[in-house]
């Protein structure tokens, strides 16, 4: 997946330069790719060490990218390298029992009446939605934050993954079906879904 | 491979779109993260590629002397041992064969009158020329 903007440039031309030690390519690859970055950690892990784990992932892009041999699939490699400092990070949680959980019902507190007003629903379905992500297993949170939210084919989530695309497509069936049935559990009907 | 059934794909739609919609957004993050990310980039600067590809040289060297030592091993005339088996057996035949010459002349000379003739000339000249006489 070749993308050009910024600097007018492809992942694969910046890439290359930063195999040649160029720090400047770096940077514009960060810049154009934080916020994916940000946003899939935190709909897998939450906001707990989420800065950390920004600059973790970016660390080991930067370290690794010299054994890039398929400059043009940086992205994928680049999604790799994010789930692997979430199941990282998931084994650091088990093992030490902090509390990912905590933030998630950081918004909730906030909210007396969530129906009041057309922000706080905003924000009461945002809370609702992330602690049902949350209710995911790690595998099955993987698949529908890749295909659902980011918006990748279910291919490269193979790929970013290390599956083949059948249990991809059999994960995201149990995840969608998981999280619908939690939806419906928080009060969140059909009727809502529909009108969004 | 098991087919996992999609009764209704405009369900699922709808749940794809209003997880989209709804999506937990992750917070802003601080003004200094590129800073702080550039300054670890810094810290850890990698070789250049020109540096890593020098130890490519030595190893090339090495390679060539190996194969170079190997090949010469390689053609190298390997000994004949079955040609060794058979030059020893002729030798020790010959010794064998000389020996009993050595032993028992009269064995060749019969079987050869002028050699015979040729024996009786040098004994009878020896008999003739012995001090003894």
């Amino acid at each position: 997946m070749l993308v050009e903007n910024l600097t007018g440039k492809t992942d694969k031309t910046l890439v290359i330069q930063c195999q040649q030690g160029d720090s400047g390519s770096f940077r514009y690859l960060y810049q154009r790719y934080q916020a994916k970055v940000r946003s899939t950690l935190y709909q897998l892990c939450g906001n707990n060490r989420l800065d950390d784990l920004v600059q973790e992932v970016f660390l080991r892009v930067w370290k690794g990218i010299p054994k890039l041999r398929e400059t043009a699939y940086f992205s994928t490699w680049l999604y790799r390298i994010t789930w692997n400092v979430a199941t990282d990070e998931r084994r650091q949680f088990a093992k030490y029992g902090a509390s990912v959980a905590e933030d998630l019902t950081e918004v909730e507190t906030r909210l007396s009446r969530p129906q009041d007003s057309p922000n706080l629903m905003q924000l009461h379905y945002q809370d609702v939605i992330q602690r049902g992500l949350q209710s995911l297993s790690l595998d099955h949170r993987a698949v529908l934050v890749l295909h659902d939210l980011e918006d990748l084919p279910q291919k490269e989530v193979a790929e970013i993954l290390h599956l083949p695309t059948g249990t991809v497509k059999s994960r995201l069936f149990y995840a969608r079906q998981a999280i619908r049935t939690f939806l419906q559990q928080q009060g969140v009907h059909n009727a809502s879904i529909s009108e969004s | 491979m098991r087919q996992f059934p999609n009764p209704n794909p405009d369900k699922d739609e709808k749940l794809v779109q209003f997880l989209r919609h709804y999506r937990p957004i992750a917070p802003t993050p601080p003004s200094d993260l590129e800073k702080r990310v550039m300054a670890m980039v810094q810290q850890n600067p990698r070789s250049s590629p020109v540096s890593r590809k020098l130890w490519i040289i030595p190893s090339a060297i090495t390679a060539v002397l190996c194969l170079a030592w190997g090949g010469s091993r390689w053609l190298e005339p390997t000994p004949n041992f079955a040609s060794q088996e058979t030059q020893s057996q002729e030798l020790a035949a010959f010794l064998v064969d000389n020996w009993q010459n050595v032993a028992d002349p009269a064995v060749n000379l019969h079987a050869d009158p002028n050699l015979v003739n040729q024996w009786q000339a040098l004994t009878h000249s020896e008999m003739i020329t012995s001090p003894s006489d």
